[in-house]
């Protein structure tokens, strides 16, 4: 089989076999091609191959169309539920941690207002007076200047508690002894205790967007 | 390229892109219904014989899972050759490493059976895809292109990564080697 010298005819036989030729390209092709006998039978050899070549190894198209919607179906929403859910859990547990943290420390501050100087209940008639008539000394009042421990120091009663604290930080607050008497130390570790809690709730919202017993973490 | 023949008032690839961005998922349905067989065949045509119908569905999931990067520069059946060859040449390149062989390889002829091979029958025909298969994967690449799914050696050259002149030199010297196979 001979070829063509025509090489830009030779060319353009692949583009004649499919229809791909403007109107007057193709014309021009075909008069080549029925005046040169190369390029006939090279057209003709081409149909045969296209013929032959043409056959595809079946494929399960709906398999693969599943597939590409499987993809869409699931990648972005897991994207976007697991970003959701996790943004809700990191919210919701510093919302509960900042709710124990107010609680105690209102139980803490409550515990104040009913406690005593050296840590007893003091009386409701010893808090309220009348107008006009002095009040029972406080002991802070009556007692001299000089009596009063230096700044810093502990009396007996706030040592105790605060070593009370100290030898349990874990047990919080104790009656009688509120949250300023407790060392900076202490207060941290009790903050990093209620931070590290796992009891919080794991509250999701309801309309989770991953699939049922899927491990959104 | 011609796209493939369509019925009237069948959308094109253009417009069930644009219904599938939109939300149209029997658009995909639709995509993948006019070009898998033409897919297959390129894949087979590469030597990926065992792996066909895996390499057509992880083109497409591909296709799919990138559209919106897809530019409509070249047709849609063009950039799904173009991943479809990339998917063969990767696995081949993995299969060397692990030092098994592969049927894309050259020097791999057409002796076996396959399903291919089970679609026509005759003398003449088998020898002509013996010739097909002779090619180096490059040429017979580029052939199949330009015979069975008639694209442009423009759009051969961005499926091949060359040059539009080498699409055309190597469409020319795949032609002249199955003219002197089938010579003989």
């Amino acid at each position: 089989m001979t070829d063509c010298p025509r090489a830009d005819m030779r060319d353009l036989l692949p583009d004649l076999l499919h229809d791909t030729l403007d109107a007057a390209l193709r014309a021009e092709v075909e008069r080549h091609v029925t005046t040169c006998e190369a390029c006939a039978q090279e057209l003709a050899l081409l149909r045969s191959l296209r013929e032959t070549l043409s056959a595809a190894p079946a494929v399960d198209v709906t398999r693969i169309a599943a597939a590409v919607h499987l993809v869409r179906n699931t990648a972005p929403v897991a994207e976007r539920g697991r970003g959701v859910t996790t943004e809700w859990r990191h919210d919701w547990r510093r919302i509960a941690a900042a709710a124990i943290l107010l609680l105690a420390l209102g139980a803490g501050g409550y515990a104040l207002t009913r406690a005593g100087p050296r840590g007893t209940i003091a009386p409701a008639t010893q808090v309220a007076s009348r107008p006009g008539q002095p009040g029972p000394p406080s002991p802070a009042r009556s007692a001299p200047a000089s009596a009063m421990p230096p700044r810093g120091a502990a009396t007996p009663a706030t040592a105790a508690a605060s070593s009370a604290a100290v030898a349990a930080p874990s047990t919080g607050l104790m009656l009688g002894a509120g949250v300023s008497d407790l060392p900076t130390a202490d207060i941290q570790a009790l903050l990093d205790a209620v931070n590290q809690m796992d009891a919080i709730p794991r509250v999701d919202p309801a309309p989770v967007l991953e699939p049922a017993g899927e491990d959104i973490l | 390229m011609p796209e493939p023949i369509l019925t009237p008032g069948e959308p094109g690839d253009g417009a069930l892109i644009a219904r599938w961005k939109a939300g149209d998922e029997r658009a995909a349905s639709q995509l993948v219904t006019r070009h898998a067989a033409a897919v297959s065949r390129f894949v087979a045509s590469l030597g990926a014989r065992q792996e066909v119908e895996e390499i057509v569905q992880d083109t497409f999931v591909r296709a799919f899972a990138s559209l919106e990067g897809f530019r409509e520069e070249s047709s849609f059946r063009t950039w799904l050759f173009t991943i479809a060859r990339n998917l063969v040449r990767d696995r081949a390149r993995s299969e060397r490493t692990r030092r098994v062989t592969v049927p894309i390889l050259e020097e791999h002829v057409a002796t076996e059976h396959d399903a291919l091979d089970r679609v026509v029958a005759g003398e003449t025909e088998d020898r002509m895809r013996n010739a097909v298969q002779r090619l180096s994967p490059t040429q017979r690449a580029v052939f199949m292109l330009r015979v069975t799914e008639g694209l442009s050696y423009r759009e051969i050259a961005t499926v091949v990564d060359s040059t539009e002149g080498a699409a055309r030199v190597h469409y020319h010297h795949a032609m002249r080697a199955i003219k002197e196979f089938l010579d003989d």
